[in-house]
């Protein structure tokens, strides 16, 4: 899965293996979840993508981490078949970073902790 | 330059969406819906009486018009009320009821489905219950006589009978089935708008199944579960099988099947997406629980139906459901208890 870009200002690299240039593509706005099912049905890491999505939405990064937020593998397939046209993996990639932060932080203060205390 | 927008893959969908979904449950609902206006429409002169057209198009316009004026009062654009979902609410409400009912039953409950049942919840998606039958119960309570007394007779519009075949097996325990099965599977039997019609109603859940947006187990494991205890738990101690004496065993699990509102639930009712299951473990828990409760309720609890309460409690279970079927991850191991004892 490749990143959309922002400019088309984008050097071409040797790791570059192609260019999907969309027409149609235009923004949507997406429903709350109807509990369909159909990302459960798709996940091929057999996570459950809707409450991912909820969580994320609610911004309740612990409960996804619980929820195994960080097994997922941003296939995007869960995002393809949502009815409600939800942005799955932009929760599930928001979650993640947001674990992220907060592991690095707490890194930084055991370290501090760690110093004081020598 | 152009602006671009950037988002996340996929950046292309499926076809599939909420407003979809729903108008094709719409239109699967429309020929039981029809079936009722046929066979409770028509006055033995041969005349056409239009009380069930109103009946059901007068619900399906009050929950349209409160969904459309909460949603504007919520600040979430009252046009999201097209999306069929208050539609699907309006027509399940008035297909449950009996078209005998008085015309401020219909305008209370169907707004109270959508006020109560759903928008006070947040709205499509965050209900707990299935809306159309928290209305029927708050209808039930507050006018049991007319909801529970007044059921129509078919091809006899305006005559009103106190008794479905259900309330006759509760009430009078005959050993002699009082409707024969066709008249039970095509419809031609007193009862609610739109739950008389198993064959019609069977059409368009098989419509649905089709086009994958009912899983099949959910009617399949709840009418069979529903059917079998039907037939295994007497009214009384002392009644012994069969119960009817002209039927076969076969014939009397039609019955069953057929009477109440068994095929209008299964197929409409315990599939609605928001308040079932996600798991297809879940959906088979999720029937036969239902069904379970329905038997208990038909045949040992005081109503001669059960499949309004029955659903409306396992609703309340959905959450736990989903959370003891909760799928195992890819590559998940079970913990070792050498390891955990570590």
């Amino acid at each position: 899965m490749g990143l959309a870009q922002f400019t088309n200002e984008v050097v071409v690299t040797k790791g570059t293996s192609g260019i999907v240039v969309l027409t149609d593509a235009k923004p949507e706005i997406h429903r709350a979840c109807i509990r369909c099912g159909r990302c459960v049905e798709a996940c091929p890491m057999e996570l459950v993508p809707s409450r991912l999505s909820i969580l994320g939405e609610a911004n309740q990064i612990d409960e996804a981490k619980e929820n195994d937020v960080l097994d997922c593998i941003e296939c995007g397939c869960c995002a393809y078949v949502c009815p409600s046209r939800r942005p799955i993996v932009q929760f599930v990639k928001y979650c993640k970073s947001e674990l992220r932060i907060k592991e690095m932080k707490e890194k930084a203060k055991a370290k501090e902790a760690a110093q004081k205390s020598a | 330059m152009e602006r671009l927008i950037v988002s996340t893959s996929p950046h292309i969908r499926s076809d599939e969406s909420v407003p979809k979904i729903m108008w094709t449950v719409v239109i699967s609902l429309i020929p039981a819906a029809i079936a009722g206006c046929y066979f409770f429409g028509i006055r033995t002169d041969g005349t056409f009486s239009f009380r069930p057209i109103f009946v059901l198009l007068g619900s399906v316009g009050v929950a349209v018009a409160a969904e459309a004026i909460i949603l504007s009062l919520r600040g979430k654009g009252a046009r999201n009320a097209l999306d069929g979902s208050a539609v699907i609410t309006g027509m399940l409400f008035a297909l449950v009821c009996s078209c005998g009912i008085p015309w401020y039953i219909v305008v209370l409950g169907s707004f109270f489905s959508i006020a109560v049942g759903k928008q006070m919840f947040g709205g499509l998606g965050y209900n707990i219950w299935n809306p159309a039958l928290i209305g029927r119960a708050f209808a039930l309570m507050a006018w049991g006589v007319e909801m529970g007394k007044r059921w129509p007779i078919p091809l006899q519009a305006d005559a009103l009978s106190g008794a479905t075949p259900l309330d006759v097996l509760k009430t009078q325990e005959p050993s002699v089935a009082p409707y024969s099965i066709w008249n039970l599977f095509t419809g031609n039997v007193p009862g609610s708008l739109g739950e008389t019609s198993a064959l019609l109603l069977l059409v368009g859940g098989i419509f649905l199944i089709v086009r994958k947006y009912v899983d099949w187990r959910v009617p399949l494991s709840y009418i069979v579960t529903a059917v079998i205890l039907c037939l295994v738990i007497p009214f009384k101690k002392e009644m012994t099988l069969p119960w009817f004496n002209n039927l076969s065993i076969f014939e009397q699990a039609g019955y069953y099947a057929f009477s109440g509102g068994l095929f209008l639930g299964a197929f409409f009712m315990a599939t609605d997406m928001v308040t079932s299951p996600m798991t297809k473990k879940g959906a088979l828990i999720f029937g036969i629980g239902c069904g379970i409760l329905t038997a208990l309720i038909r045949k040992l609890g005081g109503y001669p139906e059960g499949v309004c309460y029955s659903i409306l409690l396992m609703n309340t279970l959905t959450p736990l459901i989903d959370r003891w079927t909760k799928p195992k991850k890819f590559g998940e191991v079970k913990p070792q208890p050498a390891a955990a004892a570590k």
